[in-house]
This record gives structure tokens, sequence and C-alpha cells, in this order.
């Protein structure tokens, strides 16, 4: 009898279960997951939104990206584009949640600033920092000027507009990773690190094996989040940019978004975003992997 | 059975024609305009003006940015959820591809010597050429613009310059003398994200971007004119390098640049920035003729509408002497109109006189090509980016053009 | 400061040399938070200026005199308490709505078995991995098919749910103790009143972290209200400020002061929620 019941029990968490995820079940499905599968159909097809009818090309528009030279550059933009940024982002977000772990009312402040840029709009921010990079009519430039130094018009120099992208995008998001790192350093346990120095362990040493095993899994979820936000760059670029000069800073979601919107090749812009769907999900799984994070299942 | 049939039939037929004998209730036509910015105000007081002089339509104006537009136009219209008029982007090309696809609706009904109808003949050539396909007119300019040399009086003054240049080797030396290489520059010269002003140069002088069918890009005059332009841009720094269009009038507006081939539009901001402007015809080149661009927004009408006959009419009030004049004294656009020259409200705004006198040497910008953005943002912005910053103008167009032939199926 | 107040780790730091590194840390410290700082001190003294001190000056951070010329401009040219209003019916419904699903998900996919649960937490994932602009289209044929263009819940329903608040929330939910809810179910308790008074008050940090996540995302979400909706009463507040912006003309200080009218209930709520928030992040799954 007990058996039974407790079968039944499950069964009902089961029914509870789908019922629970119902909600968002539904509405992911119709308003995320059938978009995206719509937009797997549209790069199978030569799709102009244009026109009511769309001839099936299967792969071509696949084929199509292996021999454009703008895809590569775009690709390579923004794989350059990413390993910059993910590494500086986590270690100087670690950094400065080392600085900040102890909780006084000035750390709280100097916190506060940190992850400030976190909730503004980048769309406007963008603008402010075209403005404060502007060579010519900026505030930074005047004050260069007036003390003889020649500005550098960074945006508009094929070598420096990039830098200057990376830099924006970790003004952006160095707060974020700040804060989930300062959470996770909080919950490292005084025991372990009184049995490190007991051990006699120097700082350095103490950090390598105490408090980065500690927050590892907090290392692990800021990278895998600002990878997949890294290779999705879109926002500061188009803003300040617009993927020049002379296609330096185009990175795959600007790419993508004018052979969408300005030629209107909606299927080619949808294989753009299905190889980056694939690039993305490749490098998470290397880094579920590399941290052997088991946790996620 | 019958006689009750019979009496719901006869019932209904007395209600339909008292329906038809009622007033009306005025029918809504909605219109997705892309002008934001600066020129808000005076299109909506216009779409003001209509709604309170007509009773039988009313104008829903919608302002959306024009990336909005661009993201959802062509899916509604598709979709029966578009508006009945819309203004679909501010490249005139775009039309092609609304009409190649059925969306836009023909203005039949449009020209003629009726009472909603506008006078044949009285659009500028041009828009007539470039706004109809077989034939058929399928859009009416929203506004119509051209482009003078804007220049910062105070600065000429400063450098001895006593007029603005008259010829394209005069405005050239100009520019050397007013430039500093410290961030004072002789001409704020946008290369993308802009109104059009390299092409104007290379008109100036002969050149061309497509000649006939085939491209012209490779053509010496082209490549003269771009070799000379990007040198003096390197060597005697006479403007930034990959400047945006806003960018070039940022630098106007804080009177870090002495000259700027710009639009009507631009002219409020630099009256708020209290820079002591004029603006004067753009120099002549070699070619010896005045040639200037001219830049039009069209209005289509959706061809799902289910009001073309209220459309038109909207459209030819648009087009009419009285809402011109008040378009152009508002927001300093030439009339689209080729009978208003001597017009009092045109004449006696020197600012509008002086862009309306253009409007006979304007030409439009790659008007009819589907490829539009392709030649521009894909062929022919990277090559002029090219010869500004590498100094190899001769390459860089060389193959730009064989880019262009290839697209165009030329040889 | 006595060596008892001082962690253990951090004793060694009491040695001279390691003091003054400290204090080089921290000055390195101030003065990237005054860079961090400067845009918005920058944004916030330009929506004080006029166009034409904006660029006669550019040097002079200060405005000679406050003008409140733009803010007077954006109060008169938009229908700012309606655009107002919008933002906070949108944002606070998708966030409200969203915070409630998102936990029932996570506590599902959590706590309870059903057939396909391992597939619809990786399809959920995955969802994240999709760049948003390559969907406007066929979501904006969607929300007509349901005749739901222009109307709020066209703006709230497709935001009701979001894929980071799932995955977050079931992070956390993961590393909290069976005990509890194990025992109330042998209590013979019903899992919706496990999730709803057990699981929930003990995720509150969690939820309130996810919520101030997801309100400052809608927010300044302009892009969204711009598909969705094309009449000016429809829309939020920074789609609505994106009227001031033309295809070549930026009023540059009418676009600051809408920024920092935008930014201000963020700043507020974040300033408010600001020990939670730090505390709460900490708490989502990253144990």
């Amino acid at each position: 009898m007990a058996t039974a019941s407790i079968g039944a029990r499950r069964h009902r968490r089961g029914h509870a279960g789908l019922l629970f995820i119902l909600p968002s079940g539904l509405i992911i499905l119709v308003f995320v997951i059938y978009p995206i599968v719509q937009s797997l159909w549209m790069s199978l097809h030569d799709w102009s939104m244009f026109q009511v009818t769309h001839p099936f090309v299967g792969l071509a528009n696949y084929a199509g990206l292996l021999h454009d030279p703008r895809f590569w550059n775009a690709l390579l933009n923004t794989i350059v584009f990413t390993v910059a940024t993910v590494p500086l982002q986590i270690a100087i977000g670690l950094l400065l949640a080392l600085k900040l772990v102890r909780s006084s009312w000035w750390t709280i402040f100097l916190r506060s600033v940190f992850f400030f840029p976190v909730i503004s709009s980048f769309a406007t921010m963008a603008i402010v920092w075209r403005f404060l990079l502007s060579a010519d009519v900026g505030p930074t430039a005047a004050w260069l000027r007036s003390a003889g130094i020649a500005p550098i018009d960074a945006l508009h120099t094929p070598s420096l507009a990039l830098p200057a992208v990376i830099l924006v995008g970790l003004w952006k998001n160095i707060g974020f990773t700040m804060v989930i790192l300062l959470a996770a350093l909080q919950d490292v346990p005084e025991s372990l690190k009184e049995a490190a120095v007991l051990d006699g362990a120097n700082p350095w040493r103490r950090f390598l094996n105490v408090t980065l095993p500690s927050i590892r899994h907090a290392l692990l979820f800021a990278s895998i989040i600002a990878v997949i936000v890294s290779l999705q760059v879109f926002d500061q670029v188009y803003v300040m940019t617009r993927g020049g000069p002379l296609f330096r800073t185009e990175t795959l979601v600007t790419y993508m978004y004018e052979q969408g919107f300005t030629e209107y090749r909606s299927g080619y812009a949808a294989a753009i975003a299905w190889v980056l769907f694939l690039i993305i999900m490749a490098i998470s799984v290397v880094q579920l992997r590399f941290f052997r994070y088991r946790d996620v299942d | 059975m019958n006689t009750i049939l019979k009496a719901l039939a006869a019932s209904s037929l007395l209600a339909v024609g008292l329906a038809s004998h009622a007033s009306a209730a005025p029918v809504t036509l909605t219109y997705w305009s892309g002008f934001t910015g600066g020129d808000k105000q005076a299109y909506e007081d216009l779409i003001k003006k209509f709604n309170t002089t007509h009773t039988d339509i009313q104008i829903d104006y919608q302002e959306q940015p024009w990336d909005s537009i661009a993201q959802k136009l062509p899916t509604a219209i598709i979709s029966g959820a578009g508006p009945d008029l819309a203004t679909p982007d501010y490249n005139v090309a775009t039309l092609q591809q609304y009409v190649a696809n059925g969306l836009a609706l023909p203005l039949d009904g449009l020209i003629g010597t009726g009472a909603d109808q506008v006078a044949p003949g009285v659009l500028p050539q041009t828009v007539t050429d470039s706004f109809s396909v077989d034939g058929k007119l399928y859009a009416v300019p929203a506004n119509f613009a051209t482009l003078l040399l804007y220049y910062n009086k105070d600065l000429l003054a400063k450098a001895g310059i006593a007029a603005p240049p008259k010829t394209m080797t005069e405005l050239q030396d100009d520019a050397v003398k007013l430039s500093d290489g410290q961030g004072q520059y002789g001409i704020a010269l946008a290369d993308n994200a802009t109104i059009q002003m390299w092409p104007v140069l290379i008109w100036a002088d002969g050149g061309d971007l497509i000649s006939g069918k085939c491209s012209a890009l490779a053509d010496p005059k082209t490549v003269g004119t771009v070799e000379k332009w990007a040198a003096l841009i390197r060597d005697k720094k006479i403007s930034p390098v990959g400047s945006t269009g806003q960018d070039a009038d940022n630098l106007f507006a804080a009177g870090k640049a002495a000259f700027e081939i710009n639009g009507p539009w631009a002219a409020g901001q630099y009256k708020a920035a209290k820079v002591n402007f004029d603006v004067a015809p753009v120099p002549v080149g070699a070619s010896g003729k005045p040639v200037t661009l001219a830049s039009t927004v069209p209005t289509i009408v959706s061809s799902k509408t289910a009001h073309p006959k209220e459309a038109q009419a909207f459209l030819a009030w648009w087009l009419s002497k009285e809402t011109q004049a008040q378009l152009s004294t508002s927001a300093g656009y030439a009339p689209s109109r080729t009978d208003m020259a001597t017009d009092p409200s045109i004449t006696g705004n020197p600012t509008v006189a002086a862009f309306t006198a253009q409007v006979g040497n304007s030409r439009l910008y790659l008007p009819t090509e589907k490829d539009f953005a392709k030649i521009d943002t894909g062929i022919f912005i990277p090559a002029i980016q090219s010869a500004e910053q590498n100094g190899n103008a001769a390459d860089a167009l060389k193959s730009a053009s064989d880019q262009l032939n290839s697209l165009l199926g030329c040889q | 400061m006595s060596t008892e107040s001082v962690p253990f780790y951090l004793r060694s730091e009491q040695r001279p040399l390691n003091r003054v590194l400290r204090w080089i840390a921290t000055a390195l410290i101030v003065v990237f938070a005054a860079f961090v700082a400067f845009p918005f001190v920058w944004m916030l003294l330009t929506s004080f200026k006029t166009q034409q001190q904006i660029f006669a000056e550019p040097g002079n951070l200060l405005p000679p005199a406050i003008t409140l010329d733009a803010y007077f401009r954006i109060w008169s040219e938009l229908p700012f308490a309606r655009l107002f209003l919008n933002s906070i019916i949108f944002t606070g419904g998708a966030t409200a709505l969203s915070v409630f699903f998102d936990s029932l998900s996570a506590y599902a996919l959590s706590r309870l078995d059903f057939p396909g649960k391992t597939l619809a937490f990786y399809l959920v994932l995955a969802t994240l991995m999709v760049p948003y602009q390559i969907t406007l289209i066929p979501l904006f044929q969607t929300v007509f098919d349901l005749h739901w263009l222009n109307t709020y819940q066209g703006l709230i329903v497709p935001r009701a749910t979001s894929a980071f608040g799932i995955f977050m929330l079931r992070q956390f939910f993961i590393t909290v103790p069976r005990d509890l809810d194990a025992a109330a179910r042998m209590d013979g308790a019903g899992e919706f009143r496990i999730y709803w008074s057990i699981m929930l008050p003990l995720a509150r940090p969690a939820l309130a972290t996810l919520g101030v996540f997801l309100f400052m995302n809608n927010w300044n979400d302009f892009l969204w209200p711009l598909v969705i909706t094309s009449s000016t009463e429809m829309r939020t507040l920074p789609a609505g400020l994106a009227l001031f912006s033309g295809q070549f003309v930026i009023e540059h200080a009418v676009l600051m002061a809408g920024a920092t009218l935008s930014l201000l209930p963020l700043a507020v709520a974040f300033l408010f929620a600001q020990r939670y928030f730090v505390q709460g992040i900490a708490t989502t799954g990253i144990k």
C-alpha cells in the first residue's frame, strides 16, 4: 500500500511539474521558440521580406557564407572582441570584487558606482561615449588640446576602433561580473582560509588554492554569460561605428542586421544567426567541460 | 413566411438607404512617417491643419524611427497590419522594392486637372522619373531638398576670404587655408551614414558612379576627383576621415569646420548653436556645369489600403501650393512643385529661395537601383574610405568598379 | 586597528610594504570609479546646457547657467505622462509576471520530475544563444496574427517570462536543501503549497535580484516597444524619446535630458534595493 501511494504521489508531482512550467512553457514556445524555428526555416530560403513566396535554396545561404569575405571578417572581429573582453571582464571584475569584499559604506558606494553602467540604457550611453571619444567635439579632446596633446580619433582609426568598442563594452559589463563574484567571495568559508594560513601558505597561494576553487561556480556562470553576450555584441558597435571604419568593427550581429534590414536578405541574415548560434553553443559546451561543471545537468 | 421575408428585405433596404444618407463617419487613414527629430514639428503641424480642415478624412499620424519602418513596413503591408500611407525610407531606391513586389499602390487617379488631383507637369522631372515604374507613378515627395554649401562667415573673414568659393578649385584652396591640422578643418566631409557629399564632388568634375548601365567608378574623371580630395584630406588635413553625417554636422555646429555641403534640415541646429553661417550654391567643378544632390523622401500608398481614393486625395492636398508653401517656410525644404519659383512665400525666405534655386541643377543619388544598399555601403563608401585612409584611390576605385559591374551584370 | 578585528587571511597586510600597496590599490580604484562615473556626470550636466554651449565649449563640463529648456521640450513635445505610464505598465507587468512564472518553472525544473524535463531545460538555455534581432520579423508577424499589435497584452505577454530568469532561479532552487519540502510532502502538502509557503520565502533575495534585473532590462528596452507599437500613445518612455533623434540631426541636450529622466526611476529603485541586491545576486546558484 505504501509503495502505491508513493507512486501516486510521484504521479501527482509529475502532473504538478507540467502545470508549473505551463505558463512559461507556452509563452516561450509561442514567442521565442516558434520565431527561432521560423528563422531557421528562413535561412533555408532566398527570403526577402518584400515577397510573399520564397524559393527554397537548401544550404545555399550557408555555402554563400563560406565564400563571403565580409562574413569571415565579421567572424574574426567577433572572436577578437570576445577573446579580449571576457578575460579582462572576469579579471577586472574579480580584482574589484576582492578589493571591495568587506562591506562598509565606502565599499558599498564604490560597488554602486561600478554597477551603475549595468542599469543604464546602452543605446543612449553609446551616444554619450561617441561624444566623449570624439577627437573633435568632445570634452576629452578639448582638454587634451588645451594641454597641447593632439587627441587620437579612435573611432575613425581602423586599428583603434575595435579597442575603443571593447573598452566601452568593458565599462558597461564589468559591474555585473563584479557583483556576481562579490557574492561568491562572501561565501568562501573562513575555516578553509584559516587552515591555509596555519599551513603557512602565502596570500597568493591562498588565493590560488582556496579562494579560486571556492568561487569556481560563480566564475563559470560569469564567464558563460560574458561569452554569450560578447559573441552577440551589437548595441555599441551599431551606435558608435556602424561596423566601420573599413569594416574593422563589423561583428556577426551587426553584419546580420545589415543584411537583414538594409539589404533585405532575411534568409542570408538568418543563416548568419544560426552559424553564430552553433559557435556559441560549441564554446559554451567547451566551457562546461573545462570547468567540469556537473551542476548544470 | 413570404410576407415576413419581404418585410425583412424591405426594412433592410430601407436601413441601407438611411445609412447612406446619414452623415458618414470620417475615413481614418494611418500614416507611418519617418520624420522624427528636427522635422517632426513641421510635419505634425501640417497634419493637424489637414485634420481640422477636412471632416471626411482624418489622418492618424504615427512617427517611427527609420529603422523601425525598415523592419516592420514590408511585413506589415503584406499581412494587412500596415498603414494606409507611409514613407518607406529616406533612400529613394527602396521604393523599387515596394513597387516590384506589389506593395505600393499605383497612383492612377492622382495626376489630372480635377479637384483632388495634381496637374500634370507640376512634379519635377527627376521625381516623376524616379518615382515611376513602367509609366505609372507610385509615390509623391514628402519633401524635396537640395544641398548647398554652408559656410562659416566668421571663419572665412578671419582667414581673409571675402566671398564663398565659386569653383571647386577655389573651394579646395580655401579649405586648405582654413585648416590648421590641429582640429580646425576647412570642410566637414562625411563619407558614411550621411546625406551623400562625395557624389556631389564627383559629379561636379564630370565623373559619376554609374554611367548608362555600367560602372563609371574607374573612369579617369571619377578617379581624378577622388584622388585630389583624398590627398588633400590626408596631407593637408582639410577634413577628418570617416565622419558620419552627424559627426560632420557636429563639427560645423562647433565652428570646427568652415564648409559643409548639407541640406536645409541642418539650418535649424546651426542657428541654435549660434553659428554665423550662410549658404551658397555648390561650387562648379571641372564639368563647368553647376550640379548638386537632390534628396527626396517618397510617400507611398499601401496596395492593401481600403481607401485608395481618400489616400490619393490626401496626397493631392499635400502637393497643393498652400501646403508646400507652409512646408517650405517651416522646414526649409524646396517645394515639390515646379510652378512655385516666383511664389512670394518662397522668394520672401532667403534660405528657402537659395535651396529652391538649385532644384534644376540637382540630381538624385542612385534613385532606381534595387541593390542600392549594397552599392552604397558595400562598394562605394569602402572605396572612398580606403582612398582617404590609404591614399590608393585608383586601386580602390578599380576594384570597386569591378564589383559594381559584376553586380550590374556589365563587362 | 587591532589584529583581532582583521580577518585571519588579511593579517599579513599589516606590514608596511603591504600597506603602501593597499593605498596604491585604493587610489587606483578611486580613479577607476571616477572614470566609470564620468559619462553619467557628463550626461547630466549636458542636459542642462543649450545646443550652443555643448558645441562651443565642450571642455567646460559645467553649464554656465542651468537651462531647463531640454526638459521643457520633452515635456511639451511628448505625451510624457502617458509614455511614463506605459513604461510603468509594461515594465511592471512584464517583470511581475516574469518573476512569478519563472519561479514556477524553476521550481518544477529543480524539484519535480516530468517527462521531457531535461530537454525543456536545455531548450530554455539554448534560446539565450540566438540573437534576438533575427526573430524580430517572425515575432512581429505572430503578434499581428494574434491581433495584439499596438496593445498592452502584445507588449507584456511575450515578455512575461524570461529564459535567463528561469536559468538563474533554477540554479538557486537546486542549492536549497530538500529537507524542508520533503517534510512538507510527507505531511501531505500539495506542490503549490510547498512552492508558495516554503520555497518562495526562502528565495526572496534571488527573486528580488531577478526582479531588479528584469525591471531594468525591460525599462531600457526601446527596440521591442518600437516593434510592437506604432502609435505614440502606446509607446514606452525610451521608445518615445527615440523620436528626438532624426536621421541626420541629433538634438543632444534633449537626448541627454531624456536619458536622465529615463535613468532616474532605475537609479532610485536601485538605491533602495542596494543591500538586497548585492547580497541577492550572491545567492543565485553560484554555489
